[in-house]
């Protein structure tokens, strides 16, 4: 606990994450220079849509991109230590084992050749010093019993052997039970669930996370979910934090034009009929961004040159402890 | 068995109770043994194998033992005759095929376990120093032809028997090291191929979410899952194998006297076919065209059923 954090009680501290993709058109600008803090038992939504970096800052986070991306610069305090400058073994007991990442697709996400069991006891074995090994059997059944699911005498069952809504139970209760997470990473936990199994799942998080003190990062596009399951929001566009604050005022008033287009484009269900709004223009390119506000050509309230050369940082804007990265608010 | 089990639970997962027994071994076992080329091909392994493993203690003379008896085609005394020292082909060939088959599989699993080791090394740090030196060595061993390299390695190796520590190397080991040496660049290959093409998926990334790193991710995460097509390999690979023996023991430089081979019977036999002595040519003939062909008809099911991307009939 020795260097970083401001706030001793915080969870994570990220400053400056910044992830690049080198490719064949370029370096791909991913994540540029993230900066948000989490408290424990706090669960934040982070929001975009499709290629706005959110997975990838999941990723990030935990030291995991695929390459040819790569964390170029940033610090990512837990617990008062960097992750990025720990020593691999170090990491390795952190991740699964402090901190634990929740696909969105359970079944690509355990191992195909694998048991569910032998998958499960090698977690313990990882997380689980205080387990002997004669006693895993009895610690996974009822691991997954906690996340609703019989398991006697079906250790033995491959993924192909589960239902997709069984598959992200057991991919939960190795995320949360295998080890003593403090904080879980969610990547679109329920996408690809049908909707009944997903009010089930979204029940089951809740729970875990109320009942272990779990901090939550939801990475989604479904802003109803965020508000169902968070109390704060970060909504990403291109690769940057364009606004940071509690869900109520950011879905009642949000700050950035971004926030407030995307918002506007959500269906509502009393005015049928209407054409959905949409926001106009399309992503940037993020192999050459732009040197301004990446959102300047598509905003309501372009300002003129400021907006086109000068990054705007986070500033407060509207309520307490909310911020948006909009040269309004300078 | 799977219905004691769904009783036990009723109310939990029956899907999975359908399924417990059909694991994937399960069904590729009832699959080699449908196809009838297929069967074919394990019948003749295991027929071979069999010669190999009990076959020497069913010889009724001693195979390298002289006798009056030259050049006698195949009687009852004599099943497949005796050559021209008088020795009984038939003990010959049960003794060879032992030394056949053991060169054959000692030198792919050599082959498998070294290039395997290498491929997936390379494969982990794929793109680094790591893995242009370990892949290039594997295309310098392949660019020479594998009957051009083992008679030169076993060539080179053999004119005496190799002290390694407490352990000797006969003639038979050697040409088994070095068939297995020059095979292990295509498992290298293949193994690499496999694991770059695992390294992608989700589930590793999941696994390494989970701390699994290493030695856990290689052998515990990465290999359940590229092991069909080493397999695979290692099929077609036992059958090239055996013929790589026979050939380089028939040139002279494999397995010597008075161990015998399939290959150096054939060498034997040169002088003496010409001459009408056919029982010497056709046995070990035989044994190797059986043993290369059952191991490539059950690499071919093999492949058709461990790799989905292959046409199924």
């Amino acid at each position: 606990m020795q260097n970083g954090t401001d706030r001793p009680g915080t969870l994570l501290d990220v400053r400056g994450l910044t992830t690049r993709f080198a490719t064949d058109r370029g370096l791909v600008h991913a994540v540029e220079d993230i900066s948000f803090t989490i408290q424990p038992g706090e669960a934040v939504g982070l929001v975009g849509e499709s290629g706005s970096g959110k997975s990838t800052v999941l990723r990030s986070l935990l030291g995991l991109v695929k390459p040819p991306g790569r964390v170029v610069s940033g610090e990512v305090f837990f617990r008062g230590r960097d992750l990025r400058a720990l020593p691999d073994d170090e990491l390795r007991r952190i991740r699964g084992g402090q901190i634990s990442l929740i696909f969105q697709d359970p079944v690509n996400a355990l191992n195909p050749s694998l048991t569910i069991g032998d998958q499960l006891r090698r977690m313990l074995r990882l997380h689980r010093a205080t387990v002997p090994p004669d006693g895993f059997d009895r610690e996974i059944m009822r691991m997954l019993a906690r996340v609703g699911i019989d398991a006697t005498g079906k250790l033995n069952g491959y993924a192909f052997n589960y239902s997709q809504g069984q598959l992200q139970r057991i991919m939960i209760a190795a995320a949360c039970l295998a080890g003593t997470p403090s904080l879980l990473l969610a990547d679109e936990p329920t996408t690809s669930l049908d909707v009944t199994i997903e009010a089930q799942v979204l029940q089951l998080l809740r729970d875990l996370r109320q009942e272990l003190g779990l901090a939550l990062v939801l990475v989604t596009h479904n802003l109803a979910l965020v508000s169902e399951l968070c109390d704060r929001v970060l909504v990403m566009y291109a690769g940057r934090l364009v606004e940071d604050g509690d869900v109520y005022s950011v879905f009642e008033a949000p700050q950035h034009p971004y926030t407030r287009q995307l918002l506007r484009a959500l269906p509502r269900f009393p005015a049928s009929g209407e054409r959905l709004e949409a926001i106009t223009g399309s992503v940037p390119d993020l192999v050459s961004p732009s040197p301004g506000c990446s959102f300047a050509p598509r905003c309501e309230q372009y300002l003129g040159t400021v907006c086109d050369t000068k990054v705007p940082p986070l500033f407060d804007a509207g309520n307490a402890h909310q911020r948006a990265a909009c040269h309004l608010y300078t | 068995m799977s219905q004691v089990r769904a009783d036990a639970a009723p109310t939990a997962l029956p899907a999975l109770a359908e399924h417990q027994s059909r694991t994937p071994w399960v069904d590729l076992r009832s699959r080699l043994l449908r196809n009838r080329l297929s069967a074919f091909g394990m019948f003749g392994i295991i027929l071979l194998l069999a010669i190999a493993l009990i076959g020497p203690l069913l010889a009724p003379y001693d195979p390298a033992a002289p006798s009056p008896a030259r050049l006698q085609p195949p009687t009852l005394q004599h099943l497949m005759g005796t050559e021209n020292l008088g020795r009984d082909v038939f003990s010959r060939f049960l003794y060879g095929t032992r030394v056949s088959l053991f060169v054959g599989l000692g030198s792919v699993a050599f082959g498998l376990i070294i290039g395997a080791l290498l491929g997936m090394l390379a494969g982990l740090r794929a793109g680094s120093l790591w893995d242009t030196l370990i892949m290039r060595a594997m295309d310098v061993v392949l660019a020479f032809p594998l009957l051009v390299l083992v008679p030169v390695l076993a060539g080179v190796l053999q004119t005496r028997t190799i002290q390694l520590g407490p352990i000797g190397l006969n003639s038979i080991a050697v040409v088994g090291l070095a068939i297995g040496l020059v095979s292990a660049p295509v498992f290298a290959r293949v193994a690499r191929a496999s694991v770059l093409a695992e390294m992608r998926e989700d589930y590793i990334m999941a696994a390494r979410s989970f701390g699994a790193a290493g030695r856990d991710l290689l052998f515990g995460n990465l290999l359940p899952n590229i092991q069909a097509p080493l397999i695979v390999q290692s099929a077609f690979s036992l059958a090239i194998a055996i013929a790589a023996e026979a050939a380089v023991s028939f040139l002279g430089l494999g397995v010597q006297p008075p161990d015998s081979s399939w290959g150096n019977m054939l060498a034997d036999a040169r002088r003496f076919v010409i001459a009408g002595a056919w029982w010497l040519v056709v046995f070990p003939s035989a044994g190797i065209a059986l043993a290369v062909l059952s191991f490539n008809l059950v690499g071919d099911v093999l492949r058709d059923v461990l790799d989905p991307r292959a046409e199924r009939n």
